[in-house]
């Protein structure tokens, strides 16, 4: 081990810094602390040297055997409140502390798990709408961001009214209801008989529409959204863990298992798989399948604003192309999984946000989008219908 | 009860259905036979909503279905067993019956049907946490129907209950039939085994590329010449 360099204390000890969910390709900007001296970070993996502030590609991880401490990394000034790329990011997620092994490994897991459930609740949105209509909503990811600018404009609107903050997810449920069904019926009913490719196309002009509308309400500019769960770190084997990760997973495993208790017990929920299975039998059996579709959208939807929740707490940041990032990884999780099966979108979810995770922390952090969807075109190279999924050919 | 009137269906630009009347009454068993793309289940899915109608009138007690949705024929009492078995193939036995009874509301009632269901089948009864898709073609006949019974219908449209099961399985279908009609429900039945059709019903129309040709009492037409030509193979 080499021993510490200019305002660095040498220590045996590794120090981690992990900065993950940089999304966009230039990265982001930050400035290291290391005991009052600026260092640069990127300088401090390589060499140890002192310096100011580098330029960190996405999922950028240090390794460094340092000294006690915490390095506290924050926005570049010149950067903060920026240009709609790459500020500002959670400064919790850029702190860097002195770690072991055992703690990195749990951090990253709870990272993961956290991540993934946000991909999981998305995922349900997409698992649903195919499940009923065979037919991929691409604009179900712009529903989060609908769900997103409405959290940014009623979370001070709740606290200025001495409400929980997280009450305004109740608001972002409405107003994704009232998007989703619209978008359904205005955009996808009319061209439900003319065909799968016809339905895509019509999504994706749905996705670039949302986005461009946000654009024109909202404007360019990036939005940060005020803080929504003032919940503590807790200390597991010297990890600090986020109480809302945990409740994020929490509320993911909830929600699937209520949904999966839903579609099985429920008149609406049985209607619901009737639908696509015969739906010439759904129809004289008395099952309003316009309805049925409906619901299934509003649902959906409404998945989406509790994602938008739980992603704005991580990430307290809304962007009109948000949408589509997170809408591509969890239709991902959604095939993954085994796209229609509503477990198989929590499974697909929870593992692309874990390898996600992991693929930063050990392996390539550069390379984790990458790897990630290598590993998906593995297994549906020997599992075409997706962990869950049957190898069953579509009936007639 | 059942009046159909002057009834024009297109395909596209292909007339199926030129210009048919025909009326059930409560009780009856009306059979329509024909050759295969005579439009005998186009007339059926026409009743049930499934087809728009060109022009003409349909009415049930009254009710004109040509402007009912095709979800509400059956609160009015019009139960469909579609050609080819239509069951959910990924639901259970007992799912495909419950969502026959999708139209009732009060759960006692439903349990009660499903009750008298399973005493006309028992081998539903057996099967009844089996994959509807993993039946016989005659389990999933019988299920059909059953599923139909569900509604407590006071009609049910019958298509081609007979296609493809075996000489003892027709039999079968046809008997249960006559259960079902015994039962007080009236039966509109489609069916290609003109024979057999004609045996168990009480008047029938014969139906040709879109026209009836022939109609009158089943009996009747037992004994027709042109009947017995076309369709009985005499």
């Amino acid at each position: 081990m080499r021993s510490g360099t200019a305002g660095v204390p040498a220590s045996g000890r590794p120090l981690q810094v992990l900065v993950h969910n940089a999304k966009n390709a230039h990265g982001i900007t930050i400035r290291a602390v290391w005991q009052d001296a600026g260092i640069d970070i990127r300088s401090l993996q390589r060499r140890g040297a002192a310096g100011t502030e580098a330029i960190l590609p996405c999922g950028t991880c240090f390794m460094h055997r340092a000294g006690q401490g915490v390095l506290q990394l924050k926005p570049h000034p010149a950067r903060a409140g920026g240009q709609g790329r790459g500020l500002p990011y959670p400064i919790e997620t850029l702190t860097g502390e002195v770690k072991n092994t055992v703690s990195i490994f749990i951090q990253s897991l709870i990272n993961g798990l956290n991540q993934g459930a946000i991909y999981a609740l998305i995922a349900l949105g997409y698992t649903m709408v195919y499940g009923i209509l065979r037919m991929i909503n691409f604009a179900h990811g712009d529903f989060i961001m609908v769900g997103s600018y409405t959290l940014f404009y009623t979370v001070p609107l709740m606290v200025n009214h001495g409400m929980p903050a997280w009450l305004a997810v109740f608001v972002a449920i409405v107003v994704c209801v009232i998007v989703g069904v619209l978008v359904e019926s205005i955009a996808y009913k009319p061209v439900r008989n003319s065909g799968s490719i016809s339905a895509l196309i019509t999504a994706l002009a749905m996705s670039l529409f949302l986005e461009n509308l946000a654009m024109v309400l909202f404007g360019g500019n990036p939005k940060t959204i005020a803080k929504i769960f003032d919940l503590p770190l807790i200390d597991i084997l010297g990890a600090k863990i986020q109480v809302k990760y945990l409740l994020t997973l929490g509320i993911g495993l909830v929600i699937m298992v209520a949904m999966t208790l839903f579609v099985r017990v429920t008149k609406i929920g049985k209607a619901m798989r009737a639908v696509p299975q015969d739906r010439e039998a759904a129809t004289i059996v008395g099952i309003n399948v316009d309805r049925i579709i409906t619901i299934t959208f509003a649902i959906g939807s409404a998945l989406a604003a509790v994602a938008a929740l739980m992603y704005c707490s991580t990430y307290p940041r809304a962007t009109t192309d948000m949408g589509t990032m997170m809408g591509i990884k969890a239709f991902i999780a959604a095939v993954l999984g085994g796209i229609g099966i509503i477990p198989g979108a929590m499974l697909g979810g929870i593992l692309i946000g874990l390898i996600e995770i992991f693929v930063k922390v050990y392996l390539a952090p550069g390379w984790y989008e990458a790897i990630t969807y290598a590993i998906l075109i593995v297994v549906l190279l020997i599992k075409p219908s997706g962990i869950l999924g049957r190898n069953v050919s579509e009936k007639v | 009860m059942l009046e159909i009137k002057d009834l024009y269906v297109n395909y596209g630009a292909v007339e199926a259905i030129k210009g048919i009347s025909f009326y059930v009454k409560p009780g009856e068993i009306v059979t329509l036979i024909g050759a295969n793309g005579a439009g005998k289940t186009t007339t059926l899915h026409t009743i049930s909503g499934l087809v728009k109608a060109k022009s003409g009138s349909i009415t049930y007690n009254g009710t004109d279905l040509l402007k009912t949705e095709p979800s509400k024929m059956v609160s009015l009492g019009i139960a469909h067993v579609p050609e080819g078995r239509h069951v959910f193939p990924e639901m259970t036995v007992e799912e495909n019956l419950e969502m026959g009874a999708y139209s009732k509301k009060d759960k006692a009632a439903i349990q009660e049907s499903m009750a008298d269901v399973f005493e006309k089948f028992p081998r539903l009864k057996e099967r009844r946490r089996q994959l509807a898709g993993t039946l016989s073609g005659g389990e999933q006949q019988m299920l059909a129907v059953g599923r139909a019974l569900m509604s407590r219908p006071g009609i049910i449209l019958m298509d081609e209950p007979s296609m493809g099961l075996s000489p003892i399985l027709v039999k079968e279908v046809f008997s249960i039939i006559e259960e079902i009609h015994a039962a007080g429900i009236t039966v509109l039945l489609n069916e290609q085994n003109a024979k057999m059709a004609l045996s168990i019903a009480d008047r029938a129309y014969v139906l040709e590329t879109g026209t009836i040709s022939i109609s009158g009492n089943a009996k009747d037409l037992l004994e027709d010449e042109r009947v017995k030509k076309a369709y009985l193979g005499q």
